[in-house]
């Protein structure tokens, strides 16, 4: 019995030795480096400056300055779409904006003016109309008050070469929630 | 048993011996050599000129970013990866060409790194496109991480399922890698001249060490000296080491010298005593070739030393005729003195080195190393005799 037992020890401790010699026992000569990077998260944020001087009264053939700009208020640069609406729509037709369409591409089917270059962290971008006039030709009568809302959205444009190629990236992605 | 006795009546009687001849004085004439070798090392590092450039990424953006790995160490394998603490973020990493990506999530580069080159590990980094809004303005912080292994002895497993390098422990190299001491150029030939004129050993070497390269772990490193006797008479050249920078290190050395093809020491690196190296002929030489090879279990902190190691030879001075009774030297002879006594010129020996830096011949270390199925078998084969032996002794009993 006592032989039994010192077989079964020896028998252990080898196969201690050999899991310890299998796993590989050496060590040679080696070094580890790190380096950090850190990045933010980009998001996009505008913001719509205005210079507007309403008129005390509306006119007739008056004109009042309304200057609409966007500004890049987020950490990385965009593209950027803005629309003008009306609150009264018949004061749609006695009146008269100068919108820039140097700067600006209209589009009809959704009622955007899509601003042609990018705009970087910070910047603002050429004004979309600087002034509104109302048609000498009109009817006081005809004339009420009324807003003209500016409603504007951005799109990245990290990725994409230009402003088209961006906005219809959006209109594919557009049923994501973003 | 029966050796043991043997060998004790054979010591005492040439004990004996020598002690009745003795009524000489012998002065020995010495040369002592400071010699230094190095131990070679691992050291990288990440290069990143716009590290510190800030970077906002959008989603789906391509972040054009370069990481650089240097070798400023001995010849290496390295492997590396990116890790974020956000790892949604990154969608790919646009890899250099011969990296091949392993289930251990590392980046593992193909070719072995040559001391001084650089390799690109990545030229930059292209950003998920599935990004919620309220990751806007979160900070990311990403860590490049970069291993490497010395080359000289070691082999990856580049079929290995999980990792090319098997179980491998990677430590930081935690000092500079830069040496006070320069390397040679070029093979000289080590040579001393026992001159027969003055009774005096001259040699040019300053540095039996000096057509060394960097000892790594696992390797083993050669080379031989050739001893001229230009006197009329045979001399027996002794020889001692002393260590002169301790370390730890010298444990894990295996130091051989061979004498004219014949082991005349083969031990741990230490301070030596006494050793009989030859007998040089008369106008003859001899050729002593030492090696030390390296164990394969070297902590980084023995990387790039230098450590010095004096080397003493001596031979007996011509013996004056005193009457004073001094017991001799002991000398410890391991081969015969037996030597044909040829006539050769007595000029510089001839190159007998290879006209390049001698490089390791150390067996490399497989992951997975030979040594220790030898040592596998020795203990099944102990494990057999110790069983056996419990059977006799059962036996008896009975």
């Amino acid at each position: 019995m006592k032989n039994k037992k010192m077989i079964m020890t020896i028998l252990f401790i080898i196969l201690v030795v050999l899991i310890t010699a299998v796993t590989g026992i050496y060590a040679l000569f080696t070094d580890k480096e790190t380096l950090n990077n850190t990045m933010t998260v980009g998001y996009n944020n505008i913001e719509i400056i205005e210079d507007f001087q309403p008129p005390e009264e509306i006119k007739p053939g008056i004109s009042f300055k309304k200057d609409v700009k966007v500004k890049n208020t987020g950490n990385c640069s965009c593209y950027f779409r803005v629309k003008a609406v009306f609150t009264n729509c018949d004061m749609m037709n006695y009146c008269h904006i100068d919108f820039n369409n140097t700067d600006f591409d209209y589009n009809e089917s959704d009622g955007y003016y899509y601003y042609k270059e990018k705009i970087n962290v910070g910047d603002i971008s050429d004004s979309l109309f600087t002034t509104v006039s109302i048609d000498e030709n009109s009817e006081q009568s005809a004339l009420k008050d009324f807003d003209i809302l500016i409603y504007a959205e951005s799109y990245q444009s990290d990725g994409f070469d230009n402003y088209s190629s961006a906005w219809q990236n959006f209109q594919q992605n557009k049923n994501t929630t973003v | 048993m029966k050796k043991k006795t043997k060998i004790i009546s054979l010591v005492s009687a040439v004990l004996c011996i020598s002690s009745i001849v003795a009524t000489v004085v012998y002065a020995k004439t010495d040369l002592s050599v400071r010699n230094i070798f190095q131990t070679g090392g691992v050291d990288i590092a990440i290069v990143d000129e716009n590290s510190d450039t800030p970077i906002t990424v959008t989603p789906d953006m391509y972040i054009e970013q370069e990481k650089t790995i240097v070798n400023k160490g001995a010849d290496c394998y390295i492997r590396a990866k990116l890790t974020c603490d956000n790892t949604a973020i990154i969608k790919n990493l646009d890899v250099s060409e011969n990296w091949k990506l392993y289930p251990d999530g590392y980046y593992y580069y193909q070719n072995s790194l040559k001391s001084g080159k650089s390799v690109n590990f990545y030229n930059g980094i292209k950003v998920t496109s599935d990004m919620s809004n309220d990751m806007a303005g979160m900070t990311v912080n990403c860590e490049t991480i970069a291993d490497a292994i010395q080359s000289d002895n070691f082999v990856p497993d580049w079929n290995n399922p999980v990792s090319a390098w098997g179980n491998v422990e990677i430590k930081k190299l935690n000092k500079s890698s830069s040496s006070t001491v320069s390397q040679a150029t070029q093979i000289r030939p080590l040579t001393i001249t026992y001159d027969g004129n003055s009774n005096q050993f001259i040699s040019d070497s300053e540095n039996f060490f000096e057509n060394i390269s960097m000892l790594m772990p696992g390797g083993t490193y050669t080379d031989t000296i050739n001893i001229n006797n230009t006197s009329s008479e045979n001399i027996n050249l002794y020889f001692q080491q002393v260590i002169r920078t301790p370390s730890a290190l010298y444990d894990k050395i295996t130091f051989n010298i061979m004498s004219d093809n014949q082991t005349v020491y083969n031990g741990t690196m230490g301070n030596l005593g006494n050793i009989t190296l030859a007998t040089v002929p008369a106008n003859g030489n001899s050729s002593v070739t030492f090696s030390m090879s390296m164990a394969n279990d070297i902590d980084n902190q023995y990387a790039f030393t230098d450590n010095a190691v004096e080397w003493i030879f001596q031979t007996e001075d011509k013996p004056e005729k005193t009457t004073s009774t001094g017991t001799p030297e002991k000398t410890t002879s391991t081969g015969t003195p037996e030597k044909t006594t040829t006539i050769s010129t007595p000029e510089k020996s001839t190159t007998n080195g290879t006209p390049e830096k001698i490089r390791t011949s150390g067996e490399p270390m497989t992951t997975g190393s030979n040594s220790m199925n030898v040592l596998i078998a020795m203990l099944v084969l102990s494990a057999i005799t110790i069983v056996i032996t419990l059977r006799r002794g059962r036996k008896n009993e009975k």
